[in-house]
């Protein structure tokens, strides 16, 4: 049997004009600045995943005679110590260097976030163990433990991406816990405990959606750092392997041979420049949203 | 009041505050967003006006404004402000800083976010008396204890030397109180001041706001949406809703003959204990967003007495409904197209 | 509103709570210190009744509410709800209990989860219960929103995007979609703009008089609690001081903390009030620091007629319909509820400016 409230006047009804589109998207992309380096970066995406397409040569197409050619009309960026089409090389290792930024950040992500909002969430023995996990991982410099790892497991870009993902968990785990925290003090919080939610659906319905903005500024800034993490590595040597092409090995392969041509180490710099540096603006573009997106 | 007082106060008190016609807004990409339509209010000596509304009145905005504290998007549009005859909009910050504090001072609502976490009360209240007033620190300090005696802080030596977070709220309220009164400042602005206090401590602090206002003639201008408390301790009142004054007067005449049908609507949704009402009062609908405020009057949508053609096509002035007696010449004024029609039920 | 003089001695229990307890610890491993937020509160509620819990801040009744759901672990304790030992369930089984007794919050603005739409919130109960299908929910969601007064429409919308009013009755919503018998209201109308009060109040008083659902009524407003409650408990420090029905504690309260609370309560009424001579409010408003309350009396010093055994013997609650923990109560009255008299003449306004 329904009530009747008021019954003289109308129920209210809204104003006209609502929207549902979601609000973290739209907050998000309200800077121009942020969409402008999205724009930038799928569009650098894309052209490395159609990059073989582009050019004539492949990857391991070796032309010996040819070897540390400049620019020339036939080769746009020259040739590498084994006479393979820079710009060809530019594509592939882009490729890997993103997919190794993708493994790393993922792997982080996977270890940190959900510990985090539990965590943040509950709180409790699990926080207080998180928490000293957390904090020594954060003590070791990032690439003595890749190292380490490597060092034991072997090389490979794999190996090495996942290393790089456990140093970089922390900083997902603070967001996490950080924000989760802050999160879990809303009543709405509370208002899904009193009507039966579970502590999963709380988790990820309730207090994750809220935390997915300061956790897309964290990847944004982590994905930089893993794209250094992985050019390092490789430059070292203890990264990708041949036949496998990233920026990191072509930036070692030119700086070996920077005596007999100075050009090739250009294009992977650059390029590696170019990727952290969209990242972060991209970083920082979802943080100033963030950060004013609470006000009007 | 003391007898003094108030024949002070029905003579020609002197008046601290006048507000004429403020009106005060903010730019959007889309156009002017006004927060206050043409709002006007006198403080005298010696007298607390009260001004009362709900959320989206412009009353805090309003006393923001007479400090010359509107917060950045926020400018006034058109309107005067005057502090003493001096017109507060054409003078230099520089001069209407030293006013504050001095000769206008404010107290807000939650008093311990208003207090400094690291520095001792006494130290905090001595802080205006050395600053404006070029006090040493030995009198400076001096006077923080008299002032806390003042505003019945008990042991209030001992009590000067003790760090915010050690206190009450109601504690903290009264340290605010004293760092305002300092400087023995001539007007108050009260902002809410006893809103987040448990009931039996706002006695208390209303209590302590009557008699220091009594013995230094201050004039308060006193901002709330508790009617109970304004019915307690302000002479005269102004009622906002969505940026206008719709009523003012003497509080008592406001309370037993409103003239406005907003002013009916909150007295109405009091519920009084003593009396054995059936349904609680109530105003249907919501307060319009600013920006979205009806043509005309801007109660209409809510008002159980519209009429067409009068209350929906041009704007309502705030007109005089009863000039008051010889012996209370405080006029009752009312923006209502309908008033001289309504006959609304008040406080008995 | 015609309240029945029985209350829950005439009807069934719906809840029965006796001696609920919460400690919180303060201080390091060598000086822990025990601070009760409550302490051996005993609560009921009929069926169809309200029951109102009043007190000033730190009085525990917040708490009380949430140890009642047991969405906080009482330390002590037992908490009957339609004859089931809430205190023994299981995880599981208190979440499937939790249906039947559901809370409404203080604060509308951050009540509702600002990234879901009013229907979905509205709804939320029935999903994770399992009950009916999503086109089920979604025409129940309506069915909802009509009752408590809003248009449908509203189901699309997401909560920053209506006034306070207008989220609590979107919280109403939500709490009634399981048809509950308990709905524990924790200040419910204390963050709304006063004239949209009465709309919320009546909506729960409708509300009760067409499903017979009982209300636990946490307020520090006791005049909105004097029309709305059938019974009343005051709390002070963690306690209840006096309890009972609400024309019996408000006409002819008995604890001088009662007394106090009524005392302090701005009127409209321009009636004489003599103010200087107010013996019933406190003279300090600093209450005693939790660790200092120790085994006597937390009201003692701010109690206008405190004795030597109030010190170290704490008061216990009287049996009987109206009772009191007062070692000065033994069946004679503390003072007159001060009443706005209508008919002296104003004279705080004579002369006035």
């Amino acid at each position: 049997m329904t009530a009747t409230i008021e019954a003289q006047r109308a129920p209210e009804a809204p104003l006209p004009g609502g929207r549902r589109r979601s609000r973290t998207a739209r907050m998000l992309l309200a800077e121009r600045r942020t969409r402008v380096v999205l724009a930038v970066l799928i569009a650098l995406v894309l052209v490395a995943l159609i990059g073989p397409l582009l050019t004539p040569y492949g990857t391991n197409e070796q032309d010996l005679l040819g070897r540390l050619q400049p620019p020339s009309s036939e080769h746009w960026l020259g040739t590498d110590s084994f006479g393979r089409d820079i710009l060809t090389l530019v594509f592939a290792g882009t490729r890997l260097s993103l997919f190794a930024g993708c493994l790393a950040v993922a792997t982080a992500v996977l270890l940190g976030v959900p510990a985090g909002l539990l965590a943040g969430y509950r709180g409790g023995a699990f926080g207080v163990v998180s928490n000293t996990v957390s904090d020594t991982l954060l003590s070791l410099p990032p690439l003595i433990l890749a190292l380490a790892i490597v060092g034991a497991y072997g090389g490979g870009v794999v190996p090495a991406m996942l290393a790089v993902g456990v140093t970089l968990a922390p900083r997902f785990y603070r967001v996490s816990r950080g924000v989760a925290q802050s999160v879990s003090k809303n009543s709405f919080i509370e208002s899904a405990r009193s009507i039966g939610c579970t502590t999963g659906r709380i988790l990820g319905r309730h207090v994750f959606p809220n935390v997915v903005a300061p956790i897309l500024v964290q990847f944004s800034f982590s994905f930089g750092l893993a794209i250094i993490a992985e050019a390092s590595l490789s430059f070292l040597g203890l990264g990708a392997e041949p036949p496998a092409v990233s920026l990191g090995t072509m930036a070692r392969d030119a700086f070996t041979h920077i005596r007999e041509a100075a050009f090739p180490i250009f294009p992977p710099c650059i390029l590696i420049a170019l990727i952290v540096f969209l990242f972060s603006s991209l970083g920082d573009g979802l943080r100033d949203a963030v950060v004013s997106g609470g006000r009007r | 009041m003391t007898a003094e007082t108030q024949e002070r106060a029905v003579v020609g008190a002197a008046v601290l505050m006048r507000v004429r016609d403020l009106s005060v807004g903010y730019r959007r990409p889309h156009g002017w967003v006004p927060i206050l339509d043409s709002v006007s209010f006198t403080v005298r000596a010696g007298e607390v006006v009260g001004l009362v509304g709900e959320s989206g009145s412009g009353k805090t905005v309003s006393s923001l404004a007479a400090m010359g504290q509107l917060p950045r998007p926020l400018q006034v549009s058109g309107g005067a402000i005057e502090f003493e005859g001096r017109d507060l909009l054409a003078m230099d910050p520089k001069q209407v800083r030293k006013l504050r504090g001095v000769e206008v001072s404010m107290i807000f609502q939650d008093a311990l976010r208003c207090l400094n976490p690291a520095y001792t009360i006494g130290d905090q209240i001595a802080e205006p008396l050395r600053v404006h007033k070029g006090m040493s620190r030995a009198q400076a300090h001096e006077r923080a204890v008299e002032l806390l005696e003042l505003v019945e802080i008990p042991r209030a030596r001992e009590r000067a030397r003790a760090y915010p977070h050690q206190l009450s709220g109601g504690m903290c309220q009264r340290v605010m109180i004293a760092i305002a009164l300092a400087c023995s400042p001539k007007l108050l602005i009260a902002d809410e001041p006893t809103t987040a206090l448990d009931v039996t401590v706002q006695k208390q602090i209303l209590r302590l706001l009557t008699r220091i206002q009594n013995e230094m003639d201050l004039g308060i201008l006193f901002i709330t949406h508790d009617l109970g408390v304004v019915a307690e301790i302000c002479d005269r009142t102004a009622v906002m809703y969505a940026g206008q004054i719709v009523e003012e007067g003497p509080t008592e005449e406001l309370f037993r003959r409103p003239r406005h049908p907003y002013t009916h609507g909150l007295i109405s949704s009091v519920p009084r204990i003593g009396h054995e009402d059936r349904r609680f009062g109530s105003i249907p609908g919501s307060v319009p967003k600013a920006g979205h405020w009806p043509t005309g009057c801007h109660f209409r949508t809510r008002c159980p007495y519209p009429q067409a053609g009068r209350c929906d096509d041009r704007p309502i002035t705030l007109e005089v409904v009863d000039a008051g007696g010889p012996s209370r010449p405080v006029p009752h004024r009312v923006r209502c197209a309908r008033s001289d029609e309504l006959t609304l039920e008040g406080v008995t | 509103m015609s309240r029945p003089e029985g209350g829950a001695a005439a009807s069934e229990a719906v809840l029965t709570a006796i001696g609920l307890t919460k400690l919180y610890t303060t201080g390091r491993f060598g000086h822990r210190q025990s601070v009760h937020a409550v302490r051996g509160v005993d609560l009921a509620v009929g069926r169809g009744e309200t029951l109102a819990v009043v007190g000033e801040s730190g009085a525990g009744k917040s708490t009380v509410g949430r140890l009642i759901l047991r969405l906080i672990e009482p330390d002590d304790g037992t908490v009957e709800f339609e004859g089931v030992d809430v205190r023994r369930l299981s995880r599981s089984a208190l979440r499937r209990l939790r249906p039947r007794m559901q809370m409404v919050f203080q604060d509308p603005f951050s009540s509702l989860d600002p990234t879901m739409t009013i229907a979905d919130s509205v709804a939320e109960p029935l999903l994770v219960h399992k009950i009916g299908t999503a086109a089920d929910r979604r025409r129940r969601a309506g069915e909802l929103l009509e009752q408590v007064g809003l248009d449908p429409e509203f189901g699309e919308r997401f909560p920053r995007e209506l006034s306070g009013g207008q989220l609590q009755r979107v919280a109403i919503a939500r709490a009634i979609s399981t048809r509950p018998s308990l709905i524990v209201c924790d200040e419910p109308v204390a963050a709304l703009d006063l004239s949209i009060r009465g709309q919320i109040l009546n909506l729960l008083v409708d509300l009760q008089n067409a499903t017979g659902v009982s209300y636990i009524f946490i307020s520090h407003d006791l005049s909105v609690v004097e029309h709305f409650a059938h019974r009343v408990a005051v709390m002070y420090a963690g306690q209840v001081v006096e309890v009972g029905p609400t024309s019996d504690v408000f006409g002819s309260p008995r604890h001088p903390y009662t007394n106090a609370l009524l005392a302090a309560v701005p009127r409209i009424g321009f009636g004489r009030r003599d103010t200087e001579t107010d013996g019933n409010t406190p003279a300090r408003d600093e209450r005693l620091a939790p660790a200092e309350v120790g085994a006597g009396c937390a009201y003692r010093n701010r109690c206008p007629v405190a004795m030597a055994r109030c010190e170290t013997d704490g008061p216990r609650l009287t049996s009987g319909f109206h009772r009191v923990a007062c070692h000065r109560v033994g069946g004679k009255q503390l003072g007159t509820p001060p009443v706005a008299s209508p008919v002296l003449p104003a004279e705080r306004f004579a002369g006035r400016s």
